[in-house]
């Protein structure tokens, strides 16, 4: 019920921030990027020499935390021979707290290295992930943006207090009696 | 038996211009005959074989029972002659631009498959030596040859002068030698000795034969076809085990590019080919499809047997031609006739082959690598959307 409210809420609330999208959260295209599409749970931008940047939100389930779900992508982007090169702490405007992960990545079958960026954020209600792709050799040119745009951002479904939203687990819930 | 004479070398060199218009001159003819009633055959099929011709060559004999292959190059020809149950067969060798005239007397009732070879053949002779020619009952011979089963007529020879070919008066038969400029003869009278007959305890016409011939039964004509698309997880490996399945089965490979073939297996292991490709890996898309070609089947084979009755005819009246015009006329028409023939036997053999050979149409992919996303039994396949893939624009 509660989350269902804060859904409702930041909905309504998002209406009346200036380019938000579709009320999940709210983000600025960067300098030199296109907004492509843009729906309720995704946006997709493009910029003039083929970089992308995208974000996607998923809904969080119970038990779901930063820590969770970052190790969870690690492994699985490891997997398909993503190589982590660095990890940050990064704060929303809104104060969520998320991890920005650093990739490089090589297509099998290719030579041509490949950057990945991807900025990940856990709410009571959602999962908010940031991503950021092109050429290797644009990291720095565009990796140098992104800051200033998570800093921009603002997430909803975030409760009063809450410890996943300050990048904690969550509270073991009550026996119910 | 009257002698004609002896030939001087003289004259005939002079007529010889040339061996290459004989090399395709050659002429295969005869009669067919019931050896019940001695009766002449009519409708009777005569299937002409040598590896020197590109093909089988096949005839009817017409209303009298006669029959005629023309513009032959040398060569040891089969001449089969089917007849209601009858099969019969002579083998005999022909020199360059010689003529043979191969008499049939068999039963149509005989369910007896009988074959005669004619061992020693006639050579050509050199211009400058001096041959006689005799002549019997049964037409012209050579070099004391006898008997109707092995005796070389000039082009020429009235056809249509009754159930039995007539004989040449030799001095026609010696004039049309000169102008055609052969010279055949017998190499000794002992290399021509008669015919062996061997009889065979043997059904008298196989199915194939049959069918070739326009002759075949009801049975339905079903040409089926089959698709399949497979993942698999070494798609060159699949492709190679199908190739060798293929050609095992008897069948064979029409066309192969990466991931994809197209081959024929016999039809009646269609269904085994279908069922082994897709123990290869995932059957992705399968579909089957049989076309019924009974209808176009038939209709191609009474095609072709009224083809046949107007070539043989055609060739009938060719011989009975006076002047060259007529002559020439009814060449143009045996022309035509002989390659709708051609066309039409061609059809005949593709819609056979179709209907014997199943096409299968095989795509085969690769599977995803250990390396690609999780398999789905993940709850939380939330990661596969993340990646270079689903952010960089191409």
């Amino acid at each position: 019920m509660a989350m269902k409210l804060r859904t409702i809420l930041a909905f309504v609330g998002a209406t009346a921030i200036p380019g938000c999208s579709q009320g999940l959260y709210s983000l600025e295209p960067p300098l030199g990027f296109a907004t492509v599409d843009d729906d309720w749970r995704s946006t997709r931008m493009k910029a003039a020499d083929n970089v992308g940047m995208s974000m996607s939100v998923f809904d969080n389930v119970e038990g779901g935390s930063l820590t969770y779900w970052g190790t969870d992508m690690r492994r699985k982007l490891k997997d398909r021979e993503y190589a982590l090169v660095d990890t940050k702490r990064v704060v929303s405007r809104n104060g969520v707290a998320g991890t920005r992960y650093d990739f490089d990545y090589t297509a099998p079958g290719s030579d041509v290295p490949k950057f990945l960026v991807v900025v990940l954020f856990v709410t009571d209600d959602y999962r908010f992930v940031l991503q950021l792709a092109g050429h290797k050799e644009l990291q720095e040119q565009y990796a140098t943006r992104l800051p200033t745009t998570v800093a921009d951002l603002r997430l909803s479904g975030c409760g009063r207090g809450s410890a996943i939203c300050e990048g904690g687990e969550p509270k073991p819930r009550r026996a119910k009696r | 038996m009257l002698l004609i004479g002896l030939l001087h070398a003289p004259n005939i060199a002079a007529a010889d211009p040339s061996t290459a218009a004989e090399t395709k001159s050659g002429v295969v003819s005869g009669v067919v005959r019931n050896s019940k009633t001695n009766e002449a055959l009519p409708n009777a099929l005569v299937i002409l074989q040598c590896s020197c011709l590109s093909g089988a060559r096949e005839t009817q004999t017409n209303a009298r029972g006669l029959y005629a292959f023309r513009d032959l190059p040398p060569g040891t020809y089969t001449i089969q002659v089917l007849a209601g149950q009858a099969d019969v067969s002579k083998v005999t060798t022909l020199p360059g631009g010689s003529k043979f005239r191969a008499n049939f007397s068999l039963n149509p009732k005989s369910e007896f498959k009988r074959s005669i070879r004619v061992k020693a053949s006639p050579v050509r002779m050199e211009t400058s030596q001096s041959f006689s020619v005799s002549m019997d009952s049964a037409g012209i011979s050579l070099a004391g040859t006898t008997g109707a089963e092995s005796v070389y007529t000039t082009q020429g020879a009235n056809l249509s002068g009754g159930g039995r070919p007539r004989p040449i008066p030799p001095k026609q038969r010696l004039q049309e030698m000169r102008a055609e400029s052969m010279l055949i003869a017998a190499a000794s009278p002992a290399a021509t000795p008669e015919p062996v007959e061997v009889t065979v305890a043997k059904p008298a016409v196989e199915t194939v034969v049959a069918t070739e011939a326009g002759v075949d039964n009801l049975a339905r004509q079903i040409v089926y076809s089959g698709q399949l698309q497979l993942s698999v997880f070494h798609a060159e490996e699949a492709v190679s085990e199908i190739e060798q399945y293929v050609v095992g089965a008897g069948g064979y490979v029409e066309t192969l590019s990466p991931g994809k073939l197209q081959v024929r297996v016999p039809a009646a292991k269609f269904q085994e080919a279908m069922t082994f490709v897709g123990d290869l890996g995932r059957v992705d898309f399968r579909a089957i499809h049989a076309e019924d070609v009974t209808d176009d089947y038939y209709d191609l084979s009474t095609r072709i047997k009224v083809l046949r009755r107007t070539q043989t005819k055609l060739m009938s009246l060719l011989g009975q031609a006076r002047s060259v015009k007529d002559a020439l006329s009814i060449q143009t028409a045996l022309d035509k006739v002989t390659l709708d023939l051609e066309k039409a036997l061609g059809q005949e053999r593709l819609m056979h082959s179709r209907v014997r050979y199943s096409a299968l149409s095989i795509e085969v992919a690769e599977r995803l690598r250990d390396t690609e996303p999780p398999s789905s039994n993940d709850p939380f396949p939330w990661v596969d959307s993340i990646g270079v893939e689903s952010v960089e624009w191409r």
